[in-house]
């Protein structure tokens, strides 16, 4: 009985799926008959993450990425990928609870080196996230929920915008290396991963976009300023096909930083919100 | 009852065989105790005068005018000299001197004679003038009575240790002094001639007693001088373990000078000088003692600045509250530029004078740095940029310079 398990449930999600397959079947390329895992890219991510408080509750989260990844000839850092600039008003309801909406404006550079398209297109998203964070012993763990209302367009010309929802779940760990908590001077590792599902109406089997492993070593330089840096592992289904997976190793760099620019007479004696 | 105390004086002085021996004294005086008790109750009820009104015949010797004068003067310089004797053979200084010092012992002997063969019987004699019984008794027969050997000799015969030897003491011109005969003038030149004597042997021992005295504080000051250095080298120990480098040097550098002083101080002759400095060197270890304490105490006092410049603010990207450190150029300012001013300031040749202001300015400082925390310091933080000169520094916070001079 066991032995034949994995066959019944496969069988089960090909007739699940087998309609979807009948509408589409035109529009779209053979499911290939095992899942087909491309050669991984390499690329670099140089992340910055603002945060900059405006209020007692609110404040401006303003993060610039630049991600580059290999060419032929050079690993991880050929050529620019995208530029990426997302912002949002953050909202403070405890310090281990926050939300935040905004929008994202992304440039993606065209990187297949044989195409003839457009070499820049723009990319455009509304998001929103919740995040929540949970101390555990001398660490940190968050669980962060991020959605985002996507609009992408291919590289061809006058290609149409394209709209799909992202759902993003991220867990995370925050372990102190040579501290018994998380402070000015502290080395600390952070596990992570996210699985980043999409829907929309041309995501019909892809539905698995990205799942992304990655740990990050990190350096709190000052209680406004933290340096990491990491090693991403990930992988997701194809847009036009979901037999086909592309796979990443990427390496992050990020610098965290929280300015506060109100004067000490607005900061007081709120400063310290609930604790 | 005088009486019987005249009538007694009388019998003694004439030398007759005791006609009246106690017991009739007794008898009479129980006798006079009743007569006043019923005395008493009478003179409740009226006028009384209820007495044995008993009477002796005595012989009577009144005073004239030359002797009311001469009586008073033997009493001025009774009781002068009785004074000075009297501190003299009581002071403990000197009944500890006189055991090792002979000069001090002969001095001391010659005032204990001039007391008990020439104050005593005066006293007395001053005693029979109170009790008015002193007119009952002939010169002749009180001088006998009071001097039974007569007056002693102008010239004082003491034996100041185990040795036979004997020390001599008169006063020069003895010639001057007549006590020869039986007259009060006799007895006065008799006590005007203890009293000169009790006043020229009051010289030398007043002198003798300072010097001991300062040779005493001497060595109450050197013990105390020592018990200071112990503790300071002590506390010199303790202040190191935890200081900073240059407060480590600061510390080698009181350390040296603690016992330079005291090399100072022992290399001195004269006592009288070195009463002045040893004084002086306790008050200065007092101060180089708060001065260490000062230096021992400012790790700790770094710490609480330190604890208390810090401000807990929420980390956005930990969801954690965090201490941040707050306006490091105030805290800047007291670690860089102020500490190493009162090192330096130390490092001074006249740390003594000046320790106790130092010590002032150090503990002022540290209350400065606790209040200007919760301050609104803007404008002197932008102030202090950069600024390295101690005396803007502590211009700035409001802080009184030591004098430089």
């Amino acid at each position: 009985m066991g032995k034949h398990l994995p066959v019944l449930v496969i069988t089960a999600i090909v007739l699940f799926l087998a309609p979807l397959f009948q509408v589409q079947a035109q529009d779209i390329e053979i499911l290939p008959s095992e899942s087909k895992f491309k050669d991984p890219k390499s690329r670099i991510w140089f992340n910055t993450y603002g945060n900059i408080r405006i209020s007692k509750r609110l404040f401006w989260d303003a993060q610039t990425h630049f991600r580059f990844e290999e060419t032929e000839d050079t690993p991880f850092i050929g050529q620019i990928g995208q530029i990426y600039n997302r912002h949002a008003i953050g909202y403070i309801y405890s310090k281990r609870i926050n939300f935040s909406l905004g929008g994202v404006a992304r440039i993606n550079f065209n990187t297949d080196e044989d195409s003839t398209d457009r070499n820049v297109v723009p990319e455009w998203r509304i998001w929103h996230q919740y995040q929540f964070a949970i101390p555990l012993y001398s660490s940190m763990i968050y669980h962060r929920i991020r959605i985002e209302h996507r609009w992408t367009q291919g590289f061809a010309e006058n290609s149409d915008y394209i709209f799909r929802n992202r759902w993003r779940y991220m867990f995370r760990a925050k372990i102190p290396l040579n501290s018994h908590k998380l402070e000015t001077n502290t080395l600390y590792v952070s596990p992570e991963a996210e699985l980043i599902m999409q829907s929309g109406k041309e995501v019909v089997g892809s539905l698995m976009e990205d799942l992304r492993l990655t740990t990050t070593l990190g350096y709190i330089v000052t209680p406004r300023l933290t340096l990491a840096g990491g090693l991403m592992y990930s992988h997701g289904q194809e847009l036009s096909n979901p037999g086909e997976f592309k796979q990443n190793w990427t390496i992050r760099l990020h610098c965290y930083f929280s300015p506060d620019f109100r004067k000490v007479r607005n900061k007081l004696p709120d400063i310290h919100l609930d604790d | 009852m005088s009486y019987i105390n005249a009538l007694r004086l009388h019998l003694q002085s004439s030398r007759k065989p005791d006609v009246f021996p106690s017991g009739v004294q007794t008898m009479l005086a129980q006798n006079a105790s009743y007569y006043e008790k019923i005395d008493n109750i009478l003179s409740q009820l009226g006028e009384s005068d209820f007495s044995p009104k008993f009477r002796v015949k005595v012989p009577h010797y009144p005073l004239d005018s030359v002797e009311v004068i001469q009586l008073d003067s033997i009493k001025a310089l009774f009781y002068k000299s009785k004074k000075i004797a009297g501190t003299f053979l009581d002071n403990t200084q000197l009944n500890i001197l006189k055991l090792s010092d002979r000069e001090a012992n002969f001095q001391y002997e010659v005032i204990k004679v001039l007391a008990d063969s020439i104050l005593n019987p005066t006293e007395k004699l001053l005693e029979y003038r109170h009790q008015g019984i002193f007119e009952f008794i002939s010169r002749e027969q009180l001088v006998n009575k009071l001097w039974p050997h007569g007056f002693p000799a102008k010239s004082i015969e003491v034996q100041t240790d185990s040795t036979d030897a004997k020390q001599l003491f008169s006063l020069p011109n003895p010639e001057q002094y007549r006590f020869e005969g039986t007259t009060l003038s006799s007895i006065k030149e008799l006590v005007r001639y203890a009293s000169v004597g009790i006043d020229s042997i009051q010289k030398g021992l007043n002198e003798k007693l300072a010097n001991e005295q300062r040779q005493q504080e001497l060595i109450a000051l050197e013990e105390r001088l020592i018990a200071q250095n112990k503790n300071l080298h002590k506390s010199i120990d303790s202040a190191t373990t935890n200081a900073s480098i240059s407060a480590k040097e600061t510390l080698r550098y009181i350390d040296s000078i603690v016992d330079k002083k005291l090399a100072d101080y022992s290399n001195m002759q004269e006592v009288e000088a070195k009463v002045d400095y040893a004084k002086q060197l306790v008050l200065c270890y007092n101060q180089l003692q708060s001065l260490v304490d000062s230096i021992g105490a400012l790790p700790v006092k770094w710490r609480t600045i330190q604890e208390k410049y810090q401000d807990r603010i929420w980390n956005p990207f930990m969801a954690t509250l965090m201490d941040e450190e707050v306006k490091k150029r105030i805290t800047g300012a007291y670690r860089k530029v102020l500490v190493p001013y009162f090192f330096e300031q130390i490092r001074k040749e006249s740390v003594c004078d000046h320790a106790g202001d130092l010590v002032r300015l150090m503990q002022d400082s540290y209350q400065r740095m606790l209040q200007l925390r919760d301050e609104d310091t803007s404008k002197l933080e932008r102030k202090l940029r950069k600024e390295e000169d101690p005396q803007v520094v502590l211009q700035l916070f409001n802080l009184q310079a030591i004098d430089q001079n």
